[in-house]
């Protein structure tokens, strides 16, 4: 591996408009003991509104920091995300998180339900986090909670679920604001092939239902299959891939 | 093998976790600290007390005295008809030199040599006392009639040479006095505050005439028998002990009331001592399970956390005894303080400290912890694998277990209310409503923050996400926040008992005073301690107040320890300003009427006794009691009533004036009252009194009515100091174990306060609703703690205090009472939450997420 410098590649831009996120020139550095390493270098990325958009990459490629810059969960030091038109790196820590909230939805591998909270309470925590009138909340929950096919299992608790029904709520917790962004990172990576299948088909159509544009990162390919576009992440790079090449990848 | 992995295993959770590793230590160490500082107080003062006792009594087997000290021409008498017996007549008094009181022994050397006085410990070392280096010089010192001989360890202490001239303050006159040389104990503490010097001059020095306080013989059984035969009916021969039995006695219920509270801490201690082992074992619930999936049994897991619990509550055991030594040092002052104003002049200027106390320390701080380890431990242990990484399967269990919990808690106050309404006379029964009303209540607890916080969710639904999120996670971590809330607020409820207990003590003391206190000037002579008899006015002194302008009437008081068929008890001789009483509360008259009772007491062979004294020993009006005359010896008397009196838990004899001079012959005061008929002010008065009363020969201490009053509550306000200082202490093991409490749930639920963040919640908005979830647990732990509190002074009043000191009284709220409860708990839970606050905000939302 060369240093940092050598693997920083120069500044390209280009246009943003229509998406739902637009990732320009994005560049992360993390310290490791004395050495400082360079996980994104000048990452350009964008996912349209309405688009669907995997990201695949060998493990500690990066995929997960990109996650987290785009959502504003890390502060951003070099590069710009525009999310939905609008820069993030200028904002503060709360504005960050205000949009994060509003804007953006997250499904992790590890389902990341609140153990103490009931399946409706943790499908409502973003909405109950900006408000939202009671009757409207009620009412959506009870719709994702058909959807996701756990109707009458809203006051039951997480842990009492399989995993595929836990990654069920998640992604209703995830949609039930509208967000313009969901993100998914390794969404059926903790479920058996038939579960993940299951969720995989629930958060495509959901999306799709939803109108909202989805960041999925994966090592699998064929759940990177079900993506509009597939994109690579590798020497802290970004780079699209085709249909055809992904058939003939190995897996990632 | 297994248990060093094990051992390792607990040690790396620690290191990851310093803060709760010391936060546990600390809650144990404090707890421990205040028993142990409480008991090494306790066993310091009555080591003091037997160690004086020792120095002032030596081998003395008996003691012969009379109704008012006892004539030198008896010890005369004595001497001449029993040539053989060994016997030293005695003067024992009170004198300040600076600010210190010591007590003086007057003593005739010539008789002394059998009683190894001063020598406590080394009854075979009889070394004369230790002159100046000049021999002929300290021997003229010596013979000097106003020698005086001091330990060596005071004069040490002071600075003092033999030939060095001392001023001795008694009954506000100063006198000087030689320091003739020092004497040693094998212990110094023995002789700490102690003066010995010839009994003539301390005759002088007393004005006590010919008469001397006490004969010291030592008997044996047949000498006893013969001398009982041969005595006149005047004197008296009771057995040296008696005495410092008596004296012992009068401090018992304090010295209990005082454990009593150190084991009030205790419980709290305990309680959070549960609460922190319970957090560090239900935080490690997912790695217990891992450990019993890998094919540790549930035995050598058990094992393994109580084996943790012992190593960190040894530690903190040894640690809580040495801050309790250090403790001890303070709470020394305040209790001989009130000891010396309450009961006796008592000097303890040594801390004892037995290894007793480290094995009694250990025991109850490592006991305590190993048990309160052990139900969580068991819990743990006992759970399958896969439940035990089901977080809502715990809360769901803790929640089906509350009711239950609730419902033995509920037999257990019911147990504790019976107990104290029973009507037994044993003190430690009291403690035992006590303590079972606490527990049960504790055990309740949690159930009843479970309703109210539900209650709150249902009220507060529009209260905002913040409000919903709080009550929300107050509810649905109720075995973790039920537990916090429980130990917070029964140390605030103890608080609040003790505020109540106080303030209608205060208060009922001050009406007492109000009406006691019937004259607006008194007149004594000074005396060195509050807790002594006053010394006697100078004859005629009643007549010439009379005869000043201004002056409505005089009535007069003398107090001195009459010997009765109950022991030793101060009888206050009282003449006072009309027929219609001398101002004391009847609570119980007989059958007869209060006028009827006041004109008996006046006319007839008869008194009243207070209140303690009627309680102790199961008296009432119409009983009749023994009384040791001057006139003619033992004596009846009848009890026309039982008056109320908070002046002393000994108890007290109330006689008129003319009953006493028939039957003691004696007609000095000590107390002089004096009522003004509104022509002078009090000032003015003062002012005459002191012109005309008081002389550098026999100055008098001349003070208003209001002065005492405030004075004998600030003596009041002392006697609690301790009490306040251990409430304090109480709060300070709570807060410690709230903060505990809270930083170990808030770590523990980092990870969905991470999600919460990731979902769009900001930093304040984190720390908002931690603050207001530690504010909504400040203010259930401050409600919860208002209808204990209450309960507990309710037993505190009616119970423990009637049975500790004899006095009934009524309970009164003291004004802001319950506003400072509620404040001091919600101020404790959101001091508490600042820092989990701040550190949860703070928290990098990625990596705990990531953190699987």
């Amino acid at each position: 591996m060369g240093t940092p410098q050598a693997l920083c590649r120069p500044d390209v831009v280009k246009s943003r408009q229509g998406s739902a996120i637009a990732v320009r020139d994005l560049s992360h550095r993390v310290r490791s003991g004395t050495r400082e390493i360079c996980v994104l270098d000048q990452v350009d990325l964008d996912v349209a509104q309405g688009q669907s958009v995997a990201l695949i990459g060998r493990s500690g490629s990066g995929k997960s920091t990109l996650l987290n810059l785009i959502s504003g969960l890390e502060p951003i030091r070099r590069g710009e995300v525009w999310l939905d038109g609008e820069p993030i790196s200028p904002l503060s820590d709360s504005q960050r998180t205000l949009r994060r909230g509003r804007d953006i939805g997250f499904i992790y591998q590890a389902f990341n339900l609140i153990p103490t909270l009931s399946v409706g309470d943790n499908i409502l925590l973003p909405l109950a986090l900006t408000g939202t009138d009671t009757h409207e909340r009620d009412r959506r929950l009870s719709q994702l909670l058909d959807t996701i096919g756990l109707s009458g299992r809203g006051d039951d608790y997480p842990d009492r679920l399989s995993g595929g029904e836990q990654q069920r709520v998640a992604i209703a917790r995830a949609l039930i604001h509208r967000p313009a962004l969901i993100l998914a990172d390794e969404p059926t990576g903790n479920l058996d092939a038939q579960s993940g299948r299951q969720v995989l088909t629930l958060l495509t159509d959901l999306v799709e239902q939803e109108g909202s544009a989805l960041l999925l990162v994966t090592h699998s390919l064929e759940v990177a299959a079900v993506a509009d576009r597939v994109v690579v992440l590798e020497q802290a790079g970004v780079r699209p891939i085709r249909q055809d090449e992904l058939s003939h990848s190995s897996a990632w | 093998m297994l248990a060093r992995l094990l051992a390792r295993s607990s040690w790396h959770f620690y290191r990851r976790h310093p803060a709760q590793l010391l936060l546990s230590m600390l809650g144990i160490t404090l707890g421990v600290a205040i028993v142990t500082a409480v008991l090494i107080t306790n066993n310091s003062s009555q080591r003091a007390f037997a160690l004086s006792s020792e120095a002032l009594y030596g081998r003395t087997t008996h003691q012969l005295t009379g109704a008012l000290g006892v004539d030198q021409a008896s010890y005369v008498q004595l001497r001449k008809d029993w040539p053989n017996l060994p016997m030293a007549p005695v003067i024992q008094a009170h004198v300040a030199i600076g600010d210190e009181v010591f007590s003086i022994l007057g003593l005739d050397p010539f008789s002394e040599a059998a009683f190894e006085r001063m020598r406590p410990g080394s009854a075979a070392s009889t070394e004369p006392p230790r002159l100046a280096d000049d021999e002929g010089a300290a021997i003229r010192t010596l013979l000097r009639p106003d020698a005086l001989l001091i330990s060596d360890a005071s004069a040490a202490r002071h600075g003092w040479d033999s030939g060095q001239q001392l001023v001795l303050n008694i009954g506000g006159r100063q006198v000087e006095a030689t320091l003739a040389g020092t004497f040693s104990t094998s212990n110094p503490a023995a002789a700490t505050g102690l003066l010995s010097a010839d009994i003539g001059f301390v005759q002088d020095l007393l004005q006590r005439g010919d008469r001397i306080d006490r004969i010291d013989l030592i008997l044996s059984d047949a000498q006893h028998a013969a001398l009982l035969a041969y005595l006149p009916q005047t004197l008296e021969l009771n057995p040296a002990i008696s005495r410092q039995q008596t004296m012992q006695a009068m401090t018992r219920g304090f010295h209990i009331n005082l454990t009593a509270m150190s084991l009030l801490a205790l419980v709290v201690g305990v309680f959070l001592i549960h609460n922190t082992m319970t957090f560090a074992v239900v935080q490690r619930r997912e790695i217990f399970a891992i450990k019993r999936i890998t094919g540790i049994t549930a035995g050598t897991l058990l094992l393994s956390i109580l084996f943790e619990a012992l190593i960190i509550s040894l530690i903190g055991s040894l640690l809580g005894i040495a801050l309790g030594y250090a403790l001890a040092h303070v709470l020394i002052g305040l209790t001989t303080q009130t000891i010396n104003d309450l009961y006796f002049v008592l000097h303890v200027q040594q801390i004892w400290f037995s290894p007793w106390l480290v094995v009694a320390g250990l025991l109850l701080g490592v006991g305590s912890s190993v048990l309160a380890a052990s139900l969580s431990a068991l819990d743990a242990a006992g759970t399958s694998p896969i439940q035990a990484r089901q977080r809502s399967l715990i809360e769901q269990r803790t929640g089906r277990i509350l009711p239950i919990f609730a419902i033995i808690g509920l037999f257990m106050m019911t147990a504790g209310l019976v107990l104290a309404v029973l009507p037994l006379q044993s003190l430690i029964l009291g403690f035992g409503a006590l303590m079972l009303l606490i527990l049960g209540y504790g055990l309740a607890l949690p159930w009843m923050v479970r309703v109210l916080a539900r209650a709150g969710r249902k009220l507060s639904s529009r209260g905002g996400v913040s409000l919903s999120l709080a009550l929300g996670g107050i509810e649905r971590n109720i075995s973790r926040t039920g537990l916090a809330i429980a130990a917070l607020s029964i140390a605030v409820s103890a608080t609040f008992g003790v505020e109540i207990m106080i303030g209608s003590f205060r208060s009922t003391v001050d009406q007492w005073l109000g009406s006691t206190l019937q004259s607006d000037i008194y007149v004594s002579a000074p005396t060195a301690v509050s807790s002594e008899s006053a010394l006697m006015l100078p004859e005629g002194l009643a007549a010439k107040a009379r005869r000043i302008n201004g002056v409505a009437s005089v009535s007069s008081g003398r107090t001195l320890p009459v010997s009765t068929d109950v022991g030793n008890i101060d009888m206050l001789v009282v003449e006072p300003h009309d027929d219609r009483g001398a101002g004391f509360e009847l609570i119980d008259t007989g059958d007869a009427n209060a006028d009827s009772a006041w004109r008996r007491w006046a006319n007839e062979d008869a008194l009243m006794i207070s209140e303690p004294l009627a309680t102790r020993f199961r008296l009432s009006a119409g009983d009749r009691l023994q009384l040791f005359t001057q006139q003619q010896g033992m004596q009846w008397f009848s009890i026309t009533a039982v008056f109320r009196d908070f002046g002393s838990s000994h108890g007290k004899l109330l006689m008129a004036r003319s009953v006493y001079s028939r039957h003691w012959l004696d007609e000095r005061i000590a107390t002089l009252g004096i009522l003004l008929d509104g022509t002078v002010s009090d000032q003015q008065m003062l002012d005459s009194l002191r012109q005309r009363l008081s002389s550098r020969d026999n100055p008098l201490l001349i003070r208003s009515n209001t002065a005492i009053h405030s004075q004998s509550l600030a003596v009041f306000d002392r006697t609690f100091e301790v009490t306040r200082v251990l409430r304090w202490l109480t709060v300070g093991v709570a807060f410690i174990g709230i903060f505990s409490a809270l930083l170990a749930l808030h770590l523990e639920r980092a990870r969905e306060f991470a999600i919460i963040r990731a979902s769009g919640a900001t930093r304040l908005r984190i720390m908002r609703v931690v603050l207001l979830q530690t504010l909504i647990m400040g203010v259930f732990a401050g409600v919860l703690a208002l209808p204990l509190g209450w309960f507990m002074s309710e037993i505190l009043v009616k119970v423990i205090n009637v049975r500790s000191f004899g006095w009934s009284m009524q309970s009164l709220l003291p004004e802001g009472a319950i506003t400072e409860t509620l404040l001091l708990a919600c101020l404790s839970a959101l001091l508490a939450g600042i820092y989990p606050a701040w550190r949860l905000s703070r928290a990098n939302i990625a990596a705990q997420l990531r953190d699987d």
